[in-house]
């Protein structure tokens, strides 16, 4: 009943694996088969919307769900030293590291970067941020484990997800313009944890703060709101 | 060798990039296969928040294992590979019955053929919209059995090449073919019944 001299020719044909005679023999046959091109026209229709990407779409929010379970999940065979929750003194962002050129991991170690750190600010007068006088910066709000993951879009990170993180132990900071992660201090992650959960926002955690200068890598934040990110 | 341009770069360079430590070339190989493993799953769990969960396991297996994937083989039909070990683990659990009872077709009790299939002809889309279309299209391959959702999965969503299904599914290229031709035509039977019969697109109804 199928068509059943064909039906193989109509698989190969399918995967473009018909040529010569048997293609000709294959055409013919189908400009008189209804059925056969139907099959063809399914098997074409269905491949067409399954590539585009306007169709079958991931569900609301499962990219950013995908991110959050890998952010925790990768962490166990491989994280970054630079993104493991701090044991002694939060960790300088990985930018500012690798300028000062400090890699270990130890308290010990790190008390000595951050004297010669605080030498190099007294040498390299308004050249860092830290060394300021009193600002106002925004950015979205981020924890900085979660923060390699959330880079691209980090108005997607979950709010419950940074509450988590911050509560293991990660650093809180924001996202700048620029795309870096800017680690709040230790009074500027209370604030901030005090202002997400207050706050009934999922996501788009935009955060603006009032620093006064600090000593550290860190914003030393003396006030911060959340509120809906400036619109362009 | 030098690159063209800001070249895309390859599968193979961005795995053995995560493989040593880099998060970012793990994240872009995600960005790039998320969607196409999601539609794929979907269409074997028939469940997007199963298909969901398939996603995120398998990247997590992918990653843990990364060392373990082989440069003669796609990266894509490696991670497929797992997809679909991961997905036939959640149908083994099945909990299926609560999507199917959300997702009730309307008009089952015209026979094997929904009454919207008569509506599946040339480009369904276009006069369909979106989401009806979507719902078609879905309904279709939620009939099939197992086996053949899988070969569509792997042949028609992730286009993976006859071998490279033979391959994912541990069966010779004929017998993918031969199951392929199998499932499409069932497909053809749901979703184009009424040209089939070669009568008015009303006449199966």
């Amino acid at each position: 009943m199928d068509c059943p001299g064909y039906l193989s020719a109509m698989s190969e044909y399918l995967d473009g694996e018909l040529a010569g005679p048997e293609a000709e023999a294959f055409e013919r046959h189908r400009a008189g088969c209804a059925r056969c091109r139907a099959l063809l026209a399914v098997v074409d229709q269905m491949r067409r919307l399954y590539a585009d990407e306007r169709y079958f779409a991931m569900p609301e929010g499962a990219g950013a769900r995908l991110r959050q379970a890998l952010a925790t999940g990768l962490d166990e065979p491989l994280a970054p030293a630079a993104l493991r929750p701090p044991a002694v003194a939060p960790p300088p962002p990985p930018r500012r590291r690798a300028w000062l050129g400090f890699g270990a991991d130890t308290g010990r170690l790190r008390a000595v970067a951050w004297v010669a750190a605080a030498a190099v600010v007294l040498l390299a007068v308004s050249v860092s941020r830290w060394q300021a006088s009193a600002s106002t910066t925004s950015g979205w709000l981020m924890d900085s484990h979660c923060y390699a993951a959330f880079k691209s879009h980090p108005g997607d990170h979950p709010s419950d997800c940074l509450l988590k993180c911050a509560r293991q132990g990660w650093t809180l900071g924001l996202v700048d313009a620029k795309g870096d992660f800017e680690p709040f201090n230790a009074a500027g992650k209370a604030k901030a944890i005090a202002a997400v959960e207050a706050s009934h926002e999922k996501n788009r955690l935009w955060v603006t703060v009032k620093t006064a200068p600090s000593r550290g890598p860190t914003l030393n934040v003396v006030a911060l709101t959340l509120s809906q990110p400036a619109t362009r | 060798m030098p690159e063209t341009g800001p070249a895309v770069e390859d599968d193979l360079g961005l795995v053995r990039r995560a493989c040593s430590g880099d998060r970012e070339a793990f994240y872009t190989l995600v960005s790039r296969y998320e969607r196409g493993l999601f539609r794929s799953a979907l269409a074997i769990t028939r469940n997007p928040a199963d298909a969901e969960e398939v996603v995120q396991e398998t990247f997590l297996r992918a990653y843990e294992h990364l060392d373990q994937f082989r440069a003669e083989s796609k990266f894509q039909t490696w991670l497929t590979q797992i997809a679909l070990n991961t997905a036939r683990m959640k149908l083994r659990k099945a909990h299926t019955g609560l999507w199917e009872s959300l997702d009730e077709p309307r008009a089952t009790e015209d026979g094997l053929v929904p009454r919207d299939v008569a509506e599946w002809r040339e480009n369904p889309e276009q006069r369909l919209g979106r989401e009806e279309t979507e719902r078609i299209l879905h309904h279709a391959l939620e009939g099939l059995p197992p086996g053949y959702r899988e070969v569509i999965a792997l042949r028609d969503i992730q286009m993976l090449s006859t071998q490279e299904t033979a391959d994912v599914l541990g069966l010779s290229v004929a017998n993918v073919k031969t199951r392929l031709l199998r499932a499409r035509l069932q497909l053809r039977d749901r979703l184009a019944a009424p040209l089939g019969r070669g009568g008015t697109p009303g006449a199966g109804m």
